[in-house]
Protein backbone atom coordinates (compact mmCIF):
# COMPACT_ATOMS: atom_id res chain seq x y z
CA UNK A 1 0.00 0.00 0.00
CA UNK A 2 1.51 3.62 -0.76
CA UNK A 3 2.33 5.28 2.00
CA UNK A 4 1.35 9.40 2.77
CA UNK A 5 1.79 11.28 5.20
CA UNK A 6 -0.76 11.92 8.11
CA UNK A 7 -0.87 15.53 7.23
CA UNK A 8 -1.71 14.44 3.76
CA UNK A 9 -4.02 12.34 4.85
CA UNK A 10 -5.67 15.46 7.22
CA UNK A 11 -5.76 17.16 4.22
CA UNK A 12 -7.31 15.20 2.18
CA UNK A 13 -10.10 14.25 4.39
CA UNK A 14 -10.97 18.10 4.13
CA UNK A 15 -11.23 17.72 0.56
CA UNK A 16 -13.16 14.66 0.82
CA UNK A 17 -10.79 12.97 -1.38
CA UNK A 18 -11.75 9.36 -2.07
CA UNK A 19 -8.00 8.03 -1.23
CA UNK A 20 -7.74 9.48 2.11
CA UNK A 21 -10.99 7.10 3.39
CA UNK A 22 -9.72 4.58 1.62
CA UNK A 23 -6.26 4.66 3.39
CA UNK A 24 -7.97 4.70 6.79
CA UNK A 25 -9.94 1.89 5.87
CA UNK A 26 -6.75 -0.34 4.61
CA UNK A 27 -4.78 1.02 7.66
CA UNK A 28 -6.59 1.02 10.87
CA UNK A 29 -10.07 -0.66 10.64
CA UNK A 30 -8.40 -4.45 11.13
CA UNK A 31 -6.80 -3.01 14.91
CA UNK A 32 -9.88 -0.57 15.56
CA UNK A 33 -11.79 -4.15 14.99
CA UNK A 34 -9.85 -5.74 17.17
CA UNK A 35 -9.97 -3.08 19.80
CA UNK A 36 -13.62 -3.42 19.87
CA UNK A 37 -13.88 -7.15 20.09
CA UNK A 38 -11.09 -6.98 23.00
CA UNK A 39 -13.65 -4.74 24.74
CA UNK A 40 -16.49 -6.97 24.26
CA UNK A 41 -18.03 -6.23 20.97
CA UNK A 42 -18.85 -8.19 17.51
CA UNK A 43 -17.29 -7.66 14.71
CA UNK A 44 -20.78 -5.90 13.67
CA UNK A 45 -20.19 -3.78 16.39
CA UNK A 46 -16.42 -2.64 15.60
CA UNK A 47 -17.63 -2.17 11.79
CA UNK A 48 -20.48 0.30 13.16
CA UNK A 49 -17.80 2.03 15.63
CA UNK A 50 -15.14 2.55 13.01
CA UNK A 51 -17.94 4.20 10.88
CA UNK A 52 -19.04 6.82 12.97
CA UNK A 53 -15.01 7.23 14.58
CA UNK A 54 -14.31 8.52 11.09
CA UNK A 55 -17.29 10.61 11.07
CA UNK A 56 -16.07 12.23 14.14
CA UNK A 57 -12.70 12.42 12.43
CA UNK A 58 -14.33 14.39 9.75
CA UNK A 59 -15.89 16.62 12.28
CA UNK A 60 -12.60 17.47 13.82
CA UNK A 61 -10.66 18.17 11.12
CA UNK A 62 -13.22 20.39 9.72
CA UNK A 63 -12.72 22.78 12.24
CA UNK A 64 -11.00 25.63 11.54
CA UNK A 65 -8.20 25.85 14.32
CA UNK A 66 -7.69 21.66 14.22
CA UNK A 67 -4.29 21.19 14.50
CA UNK A 68 -2.41 17.71 14.62
CA UNK A 69 -0.44 17.00 17.47
CA UNK A 70 -0.39 13.56 17.58
CA UNK A 71 -0.19 10.72 14.88
CA UNK A 72 -3.05 10.12 12.98
CA UNK A 73 -3.36 6.13 13.75
CA UNK A 74 -3.43 7.72 17.54
CA UNK A 75 -6.64 9.90 16.73
CA UNK A 76 -8.57 7.57 15.28
CA UNK A 77 -8.22 5.00 17.99
CA UNK A 78 -8.98 7.68 20.15
CA UNK A 79 -12.22 8.29 18.49
CA UNK A 80 -13.00 5.33 17.89
CA UNK A 81 -12.31 4.37 21.77
CA UNK A 82 -14.78 7.42 22.54
CA UNK A 83 -17.32 6.42 20.49
CA UNK A 84 -17.28 2.65 21.27
CA UNK A 85 -17.49 3.75 25.14
CA UNK A 86 -20.72 5.64 24.52
CA UNK A 87 -22.13 3.46 22.87
CA UNK A 88 -21.58 1.18 26.35
CA UNK A 89 -22.70 4.10 28.02
CA UNK A 90 -26.05 4.49 26.12
CA UNK A 91 -26.47 0.75 26.86
CA UNK A 92 -26.87 0.96 22.63
CA UNK A 93 -24.78 -1.72 21.89
CA UNK A 94 -25.84 -4.12 24.52
CA UNK A 95 -29.46 -3.96 23.63
CA UNK A 96 -28.11 -4.31 20.17
CA UNK A 97 -26.59 -6.94 20.51
CA UNK A 98 -29.44 -8.77 22.08
CA UNK A 99 -32.07 -7.26 19.41
CA UNK A 100 -29.67 -8.23 16.41
CA UNK A 101 -28.53 -12.29 18.41
CA UNK A 102 -32.59 -12.96 19.37
CA UNK A 103 -34.73 -11.05 16.49
CA UNK A 104 -32.43 -11.01 13.32
CA UNK A 105 -30.27 -13.98 12.99
CA UNK A 106 -31.47 -16.59 15.71
CA UNK A 107 -28.41 -19.21 13.69
CA UNK A 108 -25.72 -16.66 14.89
CA UNK A 109 -22.58 -19.00 15.51
CA UNK A 110 -21.36 -17.91 19.17
CA UNK A 111 -18.72 -20.41 18.95
CA UNK A 112 -17.03 -19.29 15.84
CA UNK A 113 -16.32 -16.23 17.50
CA UNK A 114 -15.13 -17.70 20.77
CA UNK A 115 -12.19 -20.26 18.51
CA UNK A 116 -11.65 -17.23 16.79
CA UNK A 117 -10.56 -15.22 20.61
CA UNK A 118 -8.98 -18.12 21.66
CA UNK A 119 -6.64 -18.75 18.26
CA UNK A 120 -5.87 -14.73 18.73
CA UNK A 121 -4.59 -15.17 22.15
CA UNK A 122 -2.54 -18.42 21.39
CA UNK A 123 -1.18 -16.07 18.43
CA UNK A 124 -0.21 -13.50 20.70
CA UNK A 125 1.13 -15.51 23.80
CA UNK A 126 3.21 -17.27 21.18
CA UNK A 127 4.31 -13.93 19.38
CA UNK A 128 5.52 -12.90 23.06
CA UNK A 129 7.09 -16.26 23.72
CA UNK A 130 9.70 -15.86 20.95
CA UNK A 131 13.13 -14.32 21.28
CA UNK A 132 13.26 -10.57 21.68
CA UNK A 133 14.98 -10.28 18.30
CA UNK A 134 12.58 -12.55 16.44
CA UNK A 135 9.73 -10.17 18.17
CA UNK A 136 11.97 -7.04 16.73
CA UNK A 137 12.24 -8.35 13.37
CA UNK A 138 8.73 -9.27 12.76
CA UNK A 139 7.51 -6.06 14.21
CA UNK A 140 9.27 -4.38 12.26
CA UNK A 141 7.90 -6.35 8.84
CA UNK A 142 4.28 -5.57 10.57
CA UNK A 143 4.93 -2.50 10.79
CA UNK A 144 5.89 -2.12 7.39
CA UNK A 145 9.07 -1.35 7.50
CA UNK A 146 11.39 -2.20 5.23
CA UNK A 147 14.09 -5.06 5.80
CA UNK A 148 16.92 -2.19 4.81
CA UNK A 149 14.97 -0.13 7.28
CA UNK A 150 14.87 -3.04 9.91
CA UNK A 151 18.48 -3.83 9.62
CA UNK A 152 19.79 0.07 10.30
CA UNK A 153 17.58 0.22 13.19
CA UNK A 154 18.35 -3.39 14.95
CA UNK A 155 22.56 -3.50 13.66
CA UNK A 156 22.37 -6.22 11.37
CA UNK A 157 22.72 -7.05 7.83
CA UNK A 158 19.79 -6.67 4.92
CA UNK A 159 20.79 -10.52 4.36
CA UNK A 160 20.10 -11.11 7.74
CA UNK A 161 17.09 -9.89 8.72
CA UNK A 162 15.52 -11.37 5.66
CA UNK A 163 16.88 -15.08 6.52
CA UNK A 164 16.18 -14.02 9.85
CA UNK A 165 12.74 -13.00 9.23
CA UNK A 166 11.65 -16.36 7.54
CA UNK A 167 13.13 -18.27 10.26
CA UNK A 168 11.39 -16.28 13.22
CA UNK A 169 8.10 -16.53 11.46
CA UNK A 170 8.56 -20.50 10.60
CA UNK A 171 9.18 -21.02 14.66
CA UNK A 172 6.17 -18.65 15.67
CA UNK A 173 4.07 -20.53 13.70
CA UNK A 174 5.98 -24.24 14.68
CA UNK A 175 4.28 -23.06 18.07
CA UNK A 176 1.27 -22.46 17.39
CA UNK A 177 0.63 -25.22 15.60
CA UNK A 178 2.02 -27.11 18.63
CA UNK A 179 0.38 -25.49 21.06
CA UNK A 180 -2.30 -28.26 22.83
CA UNK A 181 -5.01 -25.38 22.78
CA UNK A 182 -4.68 -25.22 19.42
CA UNK A 183 -4.45 -28.79 18.49
CA UNK A 184 -7.53 -29.39 20.45
CA UNK A 185 -9.73 -26.84 18.57
CA UNK A 186 -8.61 -27.96 14.93
CA UNK A 187 -8.96 -31.71 16.05
CA UNK A 188 -12.62 -30.64 16.67
CA UNK A 189 -13.16 -28.85 13.68
CA UNK A 190 -11.88 -31.48 11.82
CA UNK A 191 -14.34 -34.07 13.66
CA UNK A 192 -17.23 -31.55 13.01
CA UNK A 193 -16.37 -31.23 9.09
CA UNK A 194 -16.29 -35.36 8.84
CA UNK A 195 -19.37 -35.53 10.58
CA UNK B 1 4.78 -34.70 2.75
CA UNK B 2 6.64 -31.63 2.61
CA UNK B 3 7.86 -30.69 6.49
CA UNK B 4 5.54 -27.89 7.88
CA UNK B 5 8.39 -26.25 9.04
CA UNK B 6 9.88 -25.92 5.31
CA UNK B 7 5.99 -24.33 3.89
CA UNK B 8 6.08 -21.33 6.83
CA UNK B 9 9.24 -20.62 5.73
CA UNK B 10 8.38 -20.53 2.44
CA UNK B 11 4.74 -18.72 2.99
CA UNK B 12 7.01 -15.90 5.37
CA UNK B 13 8.61 -14.44 2.28
CA UNK B 14 5.26 -14.58 0.73
CA UNK B 15 3.34 -12.66 3.28
CA UNK B 16 5.62 -10.69 3.99
CA UNK B 17 6.23 -9.42 0.90
CA UNK B 18 9.69 -10.55 0.30
CA UNK B 19 9.89 -12.59 -2.75
CA UNK B 20 10.66 -11.54 -6.42
CA UNK B 21 7.82 -11.37 -9.09
CA UNK B 22 8.63 -15.17 -10.57
CA UNK B 23 9.11 -16.13 -6.77
CA UNK B 24 5.73 -14.77 -6.20
CA UNK B 25 3.82 -16.75 -9.13
CA UNK B 26 5.61 -19.85 -7.96
CA UNK B 27 4.02 -19.85 -4.81
CA UNK B 28 0.76 -18.62 -5.95
CA UNK B 29 0.35 -21.30 -8.41
CA UNK B 30 1.10 -23.86 -5.49
CA UNK B 31 -1.39 -22.27 -3.44
CA UNK B 32 -3.72 -22.79 -6.03
CA UNK B 33 -2.96 -26.51 -6.89
CA UNK B 34 -2.01 -27.87 -2.96
CA UNK B 35 -5.12 -27.97 -0.86
CA UNK B 36 -2.43 -28.58 2.09
CA UNK B 37 -0.08 -25.38 0.94
CA UNK B 38 -3.70 -23.16 0.51
CA UNK B 39 -4.52 -24.95 4.09
CA UNK B 40 -0.96 -23.54 5.23
CA UNK B 41 -1.19 -20.26 3.54
CA UNK B 42 -4.59 -19.27 5.42
CA UNK B 43 -3.26 -20.14 8.88
CA UNK B 44 -0.31 -17.93 8.21
CA UNK B 45 -1.77 -15.18 6.97
CA UNK B 46 -4.24 -15.06 9.65
CA UNK B 47 -1.66 -14.95 12.13
CA UNK B 48 0.28 -11.91 10.00
CA UNK B 49 -2.74 -10.27 9.59
CA UNK B 50 -3.96 -10.67 13.17
CA UNK B 51 -0.50 -9.74 14.64
CA UNK B 52 -0.16 -6.37 12.43
CA UNK B 53 -3.69 -5.56 13.95
CA UNK B 54 -2.65 -5.96 17.40
CA UNK B 55 1.09 -4.43 17.09
CA UNK B 56 -0.59 -1.46 15.97
CA UNK B 57 -3.30 -1.52 18.20
CA UNK B 58 -0.65 -2.08 21.03
CA UNK B 59 1.46 1.41 19.76
CA UNK B 60 -1.21 3.45 19.51
CA UNK B 61 -2.69 2.36 23.49
CA UNK B 62 0.87 3.49 24.13
CA UNK B 63 1.47 6.58 22.23
CA UNK B 64 2.76 8.99 24.39
CA UNK B 65 0.61 11.40 23.19
CA UNK B 66 -2.91 9.33 23.46
CA UNK B 67 -3.63 12.10 25.98
CA UNK B 68 -3.70 14.67 23.15
CA UNK B 69 -5.72 12.43 21.37
CA UNK B 70 -8.06 11.54 23.87
CA UNK B 71 -8.45 15.68 24.36
CA UNK B 72 -9.65 16.13 20.98
CA UNK B 73 -12.03 13.06 21.05
CA UNK B 74 -13.74 14.62 24.06
CA UNK B 75 -13.97 17.81 22.35
CA UNK B 76 -15.21 16.50 19.14
CA UNK B 77 -17.93 14.67 20.91
CA UNK B 78 -19.13 17.92 22.89
CA UNK B 79 -19.39 19.49 19.27
CA UNK B 80 -22.18 17.06 18.49
CA UNK B 81 -25.03 19.00 20.06
CA UNK B 82 -24.21 22.31 18.04
CA UNK B 83 -24.17 20.64 14.95
CA UNK B 84 -27.03 22.57 13.60
CA UNK B 85 -25.47 26.19 14.36
CA UNK B 86 -22.39 25.56 12.61
CA UNK B 87 -21.40 26.20 9.17
CA UNK B 88 -18.98 25.44 6.96
CA UNK B 89 -17.98 25.93 3.44
CA UNK B 90 -17.14 23.10 0.62
CA UNK B 91 -17.07 23.45 -3.36
CA UNK B 92 -19.84 22.88 -5.03
CA UNK B 93 -19.98 21.47 -8.59
CA UNK B 94 -18.57 24.33 -10.25
CA UNK B 95 -15.20 25.52 -9.65
CA UNK B 96 -15.81 29.20 -8.79
CA UNK B 97 -19.21 28.54 -6.95
CA UNK B 98 -19.24 27.87 -2.85
CA UNK B 99 -22.10 26.37 -1.53
CA UNK B 100 -22.62 26.86 2.07
CA UNK B 101 -24.20 24.28 3.67
CA UNK B 102 -25.17 23.18 7.22
CA UNK B 103 -22.96 20.93 8.63
CA UNK B 104 -25.50 18.17 9.16
CA UNK B 105 -25.34 18.09 5.37
CA UNK B 106 -21.65 18.11 4.88
CA UNK B 107 -21.62 15.09 7.52
CA UNK B 108 -24.76 13.29 5.39
CA UNK B 109 -22.46 13.74 2.20
CA UNK B 110 -19.67 12.38 4.20
CA UNK B 111 -21.84 9.20 5.33
CA UNK B 112 -22.55 8.57 1.41
CA UNK B 113 -18.81 8.87 0.99
CA UNK B 114 -18.49 6.09 3.53
CA UNK B 115 -21.18 4.07 2.04
CA UNK B 116 -19.60 4.11 -0.93
CA UNK B 117 -16.12 2.51 0.13
CA UNK B 118 -18.32 -0.21 2.37
CA UNK B 119 -17.14 1.67 5.77
CA UNK B 120 -20.63 1.93 6.72
CA UNK B 121 -22.77 -0.48 5.89
CA UNK B 122 -26.18 0.25 3.69
CA UNK B 123 -29.60 -0.04 4.57
CA UNK B 124 -30.89 -3.31 3.03
CA UNK B 125 -29.60 -6.52 4.64
CA UNK B 126 -28.57 -7.60 1.32
CA UNK B 127 -25.97 -4.91 0.69
CA UNK B 128 -25.15 -5.00 4.64
CA UNK B 129 -24.11 -8.82 3.82
CA UNK B 130 -22.32 -7.87 0.74
CA UNK B 131 -20.81 -5.08 2.30
CA UNK B 132 -19.51 -7.22 5.15
CA UNK B 133 -18.22 -10.01 2.60
CA UNK B 134 -17.07 -8.43 -0.83
CA UNK B 135 -13.43 -7.42 -0.59
CA UNK B 136 -10.87 -6.98 -3.54
CA UNK B 137 -9.10 -10.29 -3.84
CA UNK B 138 -5.16 -10.61 -2.75
CA UNK B 139 -3.73 -10.86 -5.49
CA UNK B 140 0.21 -10.04 -4.90
CA UNK B 141 1.37 -6.54 -6.26
CA UNK B 142 4.00 -6.68 -8.29
CA UNK B 143 4.66 -3.36 -9.37
CA UNK B 144 8.11 -3.31 -6.94
CA UNK B 145 9.28 -6.42 -7.75
CA UNK B 146 12.25 -8.37 -10.17
CA UNK B 147 12.22 -9.10 -13.93
CA UNK B 148 9.20 -11.19 -15.60
CA UNK B 149 8.94 -11.82 -19.20
CA UNK B 150 6.98 -9.74 -21.44
CA UNK B 151 3.96 -11.71 -21.36
CA UNK B 152 3.64 -11.88 -17.32
CA UNK B 153 4.68 -8.36 -16.86
CA UNK B 154 2.01 -7.21 -19.25
CA UNK B 155 -0.65 -9.52 -17.15
CA UNK B 156 1.42 -8.06 -13.36
CA UNK B 157 0.50 -4.47 -14.82
CA UNK B 158 -3.55 -5.27 -15.22
CA UNK B 159 -3.47 -6.94 -12.11
CA UNK B 160 -1.28 -4.08 -9.92
CA UNK B 161 -3.93 -1.33 -11.56
CA UNK B 162 -6.36 -3.33 -10.08
CA UNK B 163 -4.77 -3.90 -6.23
CA UNK B 164 -3.86 -0.42 -6.92
CA UNK B 165 -7.78 0.18 -7.39
CA UNK B 166 -7.47 1.79 -10.65
CA UNK B 167 -10.46 -0.38 -11.56
CA UNK B 168 -10.75 1.35 -15.17
CA UNK B 169 -7.23 1.06 -16.10
CA UNK B 170 -7.06 -2.70 -15.17
CA UNK B 171 -9.78 -3.11 -17.54
CA UNK B 172 -8.36 -1.11 -20.40
CA UNK B 173 -5.04 -3.19 -19.98
CA UNK B 174 -6.57 -6.80 -20.10
CA UNK B 175 -8.55 -5.30 -23.01
CA UNK B 176 -5.25 -5.29 -24.70
CA UNK B 177 -4.51 -8.42 -24.10
CA UNK B 178 -7.90 -10.01 -24.87
CA UNK B 179 -6.12 -11.36 -28.09
CA UNK B 180 -4.32 -13.59 -25.79
CA UNK B 181 -5.79 -17.43 -25.66
CA UNK B 182 -3.42 -18.08 -23.56
CA UNK B 183 -4.39 -15.19 -21.07
CA UNK B 184 -8.08 -15.87 -21.09
CA UNK B 185 -8.38 -16.58 -17.55
CA UNK B 186 -6.52 -13.61 -16.55
CA UNK B 187 -8.55 -11.04 -18.89
CA UNK B 188 -11.87 -12.36 -17.94
CA UNK B 189 -11.24 -13.01 -14.17
CA UNK B 190 -9.63 -9.50 -13.44
CA UNK B 191 -11.75 -7.93 -15.83
CA UNK B 192 -14.61 -9.14 -13.86
CA UNK B 193 -13.55 -8.13 -10.51
CA UNK B 194 -12.48 -4.53 -12.10
CA UNK B 195 -16.32 -4.14 -12.86
CA UNK B 196 -16.78 -5.31 -9.30
CA UNK B 197 -14.40 -2.65 -7.86
CA UNK B 198 -16.40 -0.37 -9.90
CA UNK B 199 -19.87 -1.26 -8.66
CA UNK B 200 -20.70 -2.25 -11.95
CA UNK B 201 -22.37 -5.35 -10.86
CA UNK B 202 -23.97 -6.61 -14.14
CA UNK B 203 -20.98 -6.06 -15.86
CA UNK B 204 -19.13 -8.48 -13.06
CA UNK B 205 -22.19 -11.01 -13.17
CA UNK B 206 -22.04 -11.42 -17.20
CA UNK B 207 -18.05 -11.99 -17.38
CA UNK B 208 -18.12 -14.12 -14.40
CA UNK B 209 -21.04 -16.42 -15.42
CA UNK B 210 -18.89 -16.87 -18.80
CA UNK B 211 -16.26 -17.52 -17.13
CA UNK B 212 -17.62 -20.04 -15.11
CA UNK B 213 -19.02 -21.90 -18.25
CA UNK B 214 -16.32 -21.83 -19.78
CA UNK B 215 -14.19 -23.58 -16.73
CA UNK B 216 -11.13 -21.06 -16.77
CA UNK B 217 -8.60 -21.13 -14.04
CA UNK B 218 -9.98 -19.22 -10.74
CA UNK B 219 -12.92 -21.58 -10.46
CA UNK B 220 -13.30 -21.26 -6.75
CA UNK B 221 -12.72 -17.44 -6.36
CA UNK B 222 -15.35 -16.93 -9.55
CA UNK B 223 -17.78 -19.18 -7.39
CA UNK B 224 -17.47 -17.14 -4.84
CA UNK B 225 -17.39 -13.52 -6.55
CA UNK B 226 -20.50 -14.44 -9.10
CA UNK B 227 -22.18 -15.45 -6.00
CA UNK B 228 -21.99 -12.07 -4.40
CA UNK B 229 -23.19 -10.50 -7.66
CA UNK B 230 -26.07 -12.86 -6.89
CA UNK B 231 -26.63 -11.58 -3.66
CA UNK B 232 -26.52 -7.92 -4.40
CA UNK B 233 -28.64 -8.43 -7.33
CA UNK B 234 -31.22 -10.56 -5.09
CA UNK B 235 -31.27 -14.17 -6.70
CA UNK B 236 -30.65 -15.96 -3.66
CA UNK B 237 -31.51 -19.21 -5.27
CA UNK B 238 -28.63 -18.75 -7.34
CA UNK B 239 -26.14 -17.53 -4.61
CA UNK B 240 -27.29 -20.33 -2.64
CA UNK B 241 -26.34 -22.89 -5.36
CA UNK B 242 -22.72 -21.05 -6.08
CA UNK B 243 -22.69 -21.37 -2.01
CA UNK B 244 -23.02 -24.87 -1.58
CA UNK B 245 -20.47 -25.54 -4.02
CA UNK B 246 -18.60 -23.39 -2.67
CA UNK B 247 -18.98 -25.33 0.84
CA UNK B 248 -17.83 -28.37 -0.89
CA UNK B 249 -14.31 -26.98 -1.89
CA UNK B 250 -11.58 -27.01 0.82
CA UNK B 251 -10.52 -24.02 0.57
CA UNK B 252 -10.63 -20.01 1.38
CA UNK B 253 -13.64 -19.58 0.99
CA UNK B 254 -15.29 -22.61 2.67
CA UNK B 255 -15.44 -21.21 6.17
CA UNK B 256 -17.02 -17.74 4.80
CA UNK B 257 -19.14 -19.77 2.27
CA UNK B 258 -20.63 -21.79 5.30
CA UNK B 259 -21.71 -18.56 7.06
CA UNK B 260 -22.90 -16.53 4.36
CA UNK B 261 -25.17 -19.78 3.51
CA UNK B 262 -26.41 -19.68 6.87
CA UNK B 263 -27.27 -16.02 6.81
CA UNK B 264 -28.97 -16.31 3.54
CA UNK B 265 -31.39 -18.37 4.95
CA UNK B 266 -33.05 -15.14 6.47
CA UNK B 267 -34.20 -14.37 2.99
CA UNK B 268 -36.05 -17.41 2.00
Amino acid sequence: MEQYSDQHIINSIRKREDVAFKYLQVKFQDSIRLMVVEMGGSQEDAKDVFSEGLIALIRLVDQEDFELKCKLGTLVYALCKKTWKQHLEKQVAVRNYHVRKVESSPEWDFTEETDQQIYQNIFWESFRQLEKVCQEILEGYLKELSPREIAEKLGYSYGYIRKRKSMCHSFLMKMIQDHPTFKKIKQTELTLDID
Amino acid sequence: MRPTIDINKRLADYIYDDLTTEEMFVIEREIQKDPDFFDAYQLNKEVKDYLKAKVQLEEMESDPLLEEAEKLADMVFDLESTDEKVEVTIPGGKRNKIRKLTYAVAIAASFALLITFGILPGQLDQDRLFDQYYGPIEASNNTQRGEANELYSDVAQGINYYMDGDYQQSIDQFRMLAADPALQSEVQFFTALSHLGLGQYPEAQGILESGLNENIRYQADILWYLSLCYLKSGEFDKANALLTKLELYDGLYKKDAQTLLRKLRRFK
